[in-house]
């Protein structure tokens, strides 16, 4: 019996993707999400005494100075190696892998606003956990911190990378390290403020 | 059993190639379909297939869908809205008799997507899978269903993406026998302790983890105890929260009875639509759902990093509970930080996992 009734019908609808089941792409990029205006990055100081830990990794933190309440209130993260060689990044808990922990400690005029995200506990990283970044060089991702953070209300907003860095490994063979060898690297990112108006 | 296929007044819109399969889908038949949709514009053809038009109200009722680069470039879909037999959410919008039927399944709030959550299809290639609809939409009664992919866009994460798809929709005919009250599939079976189900747990899968629980409440029962018969540091309370004092010990009991409490008496709901690597993932400000990932499966039941000690982990996180974090994972990093900041092992929820699940078993 494989005729008659029963009859499924595969079809395309081009009217119907206008419709209730577009996907309404046209909201997807709304202006590349107003790009927070840039702090002039740190210049590229020559390194002092002590460079081996701490020094290597730069890291900028910027939001818009303003943004209307109720809007997204975009962060921009960005690492910038300062060392000779290539570092491999363990990007848990940054916003290189978007916002899946409480990366920021966000206070509203001095008190701790609620953080709506999850939180998420995880085995042995994959390789395509870290990002590579070459000497001299940045990477940068931006997140809506909105998504996860109670910000609706107008205020003087304080926003503080929370952590450091879950791993950052030297050598390229090592990538990816089991849960028990990560090597946790302090970074040090400058809190930033953004005022957040009545719609 | 014309019924399946009455109703085509309710498409408003173009139906451009309506192709009558037969009830069994072979696969020269999906060829067919998708050959239909590559006329489609965008970037990704969408085609939806089934392999049974009518269904029992035994039966799980799923839809193939194969999304297929149309374009001449590579395109980028995000991951989640892409079936691969553990759907996370609802694809779709369904109707019965013309009128939509309503969404039951798991919300799910996501953060910005990172590169990682793409993938990539290359010019001409598909990828096809089966998603849920049982389990997800209200198929209480029975009647003539559409079911018609309308996964969600991309809009609400603000992502810096290149080339988002342009996903194009179709549609398949279903006749569904009703499977009674919509609550019992939204909920999930409440036992007696009220631990429910999301997300189209399998009754595999509510075993495994309606023994882990129970589990988890001996862990935590234990540790409780332990803890409230200590007067000083012992080796299994400094391995994992670091310099005794009466003060963080107060902070540790006072965990403990929460996890232990909201373990036995609070609604726990564990959904299953998570298909990512970790172990689980909860909103701490959400109590008291718990979505299990791929890591749980595979994990034991007890002992280190095992189901029921992920319970108690997941649990610590709830603000209502112990409003821990996640500062470090995995034993060695608990350790160090233990030593490092006893304050902070102790607003770590692996410290508090690690100390439960005791293995190998300290004194
Ligand atoms: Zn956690």
């Amino acid at each position: 019996m494989t005729r008659g009734y029963g009859r499924w019908v595969a079809l395309c609808c081009l009217a119907l993707s206008a419709g209730a089941c577009a996907p309404r792409k046209e909201t997807v990029d709304p202006k590349p999400a107003p790009a927070p205006e840039q702090p002039a990055p740190a210049a590229p100081e020559p390194r002092k005494e002590n460079p081996a830990m701490a020094a290597t990794l730069d890291c900028v933190v910027s939001v818009p100075a303003s943004v209307r309440a109720g809007e997204p209130v975009p962060l921009r993260f960005q690492l910038t190696n300062r060392t000779a060689q290539p570092l491999y990044v363990l990007k848990w808990r940054t916003p290189l892998e978007g916002l899946m922990g409480k990366d920021f400690e966000v206070t509203r005029d001095g008190t701790e606003v609620n953080y709506l995200g999850r939180m998420v506990k995880r085995g042995n990283p994959s390789a395509d956990a870290y990002v590579t970044i070459a000497p001299g060089a940045s990477v940068d991702a931006q997140v809506d911190l909105s998504q996860a953070y109670e910000m609706k209300q107008p205020g003087r907003y304080r926003i503080a990378f929370n952590g450091g860095l879950m791993d950052v490994v030297e050598k390229q063979a090592e990538v990816p390290r089991s849960l028990e060898q990560l090597q946790s690297r302090p970074v040090s990112c400058p809190a930033v403020e953004t005022t957040i108006s009545a719609p | 059993m014309s019924k399946s296929v009455r109703g085509f007044k309710w498409l408003v819109g173009s139906l451009v190639g309506v192709s009558m399969l037969g009830a069994c889908g072979a696969p020269e038949e999906l060829e067919t379909a998708s050959e239909q949709v590559a006329q489609a514009t965008g970037e990704v053809a969408v085609s939806l297939s089934v392999s049974k038009a009518t269904l029992s109200a035994r039966e799980d009722v799923s839809v193939m869908v194969t999304l297929t680069n149309v374009s001449s470039h590579p395109v980028q879909l995000l991951k989640f809205y892409i079936p691969d037999g553990r759907l996370k959410e609802g694809l779709f919008e369904v109707t019965r008799n013309g009128e939509p039927v309503e969404y039951i399944g798991p919300h799910i709030k996501r953060a910005a997507p990172t590169a990682q959550d793409y993938v990539t299809l290359a010019p001409g290639e598909s990828i096809s899978g089966l998603a849920p609809v049982s389990g997800m939409y209200d198929l209480s009664e029975s009647g003539a269903y559409t079911v018609s992919y309308a996964a969600p866009s991309l809009d609400q994460h603000h992502a810096v993406i290149t080339k988002a798809a342009q996903l194009d929709s179709n549609l398949v005919n279903l006749w569904i026998e009703g499977r009674g009250q919509p609550e019992l599939e939204a909920q999930g079976t409440v036992s007696a302790q009220g631990l429910s189900y999301s997300g189209a747990c399998t009754s595999s899968e509510q075993s495994s983890i309606s023994s882990a629980l129970t589990s988890a409440r001996t862990y935590a029962n234990n540790a409780s105890t332990y803890l409230n018969g200590i007067s000083a540091s012992t080796t299994r309370y400094k391995t994992w929260f670091g310099t005794y004092s009466s003060t963080n010990v107060g902070t540790a009991r006072s965990h403990f009875t929460n996890i232990k409490n909201a373990l036995a008496n609070a609604a726990i709901v564990v959904d299953c639509s998570c298909n990512d690597s970790y172990y689980a993932y909860v909103y701490p400000a959400s109590p008291y759902k718990i979505y299990v990932c791929n890591a749980f499966w595979s994990a034991p039941t007890t002992g280190t990093d095992s189901k029921a000690g992920t319970l108690v982990h997941e649990m610590s996180h709830f603000n209502v509970v112990a409003a821990t974090d996640d500062h470090a994972y995995g034993q060695s990093a608990a350790k160090s930080l233990a030593i490092s900041s006893p304050t902070r092992a102790l607003d770590n929820a692996d410290n508090h996992e690690y100390f439960a699940e005791n293995t190998p078993s300290l004194p």
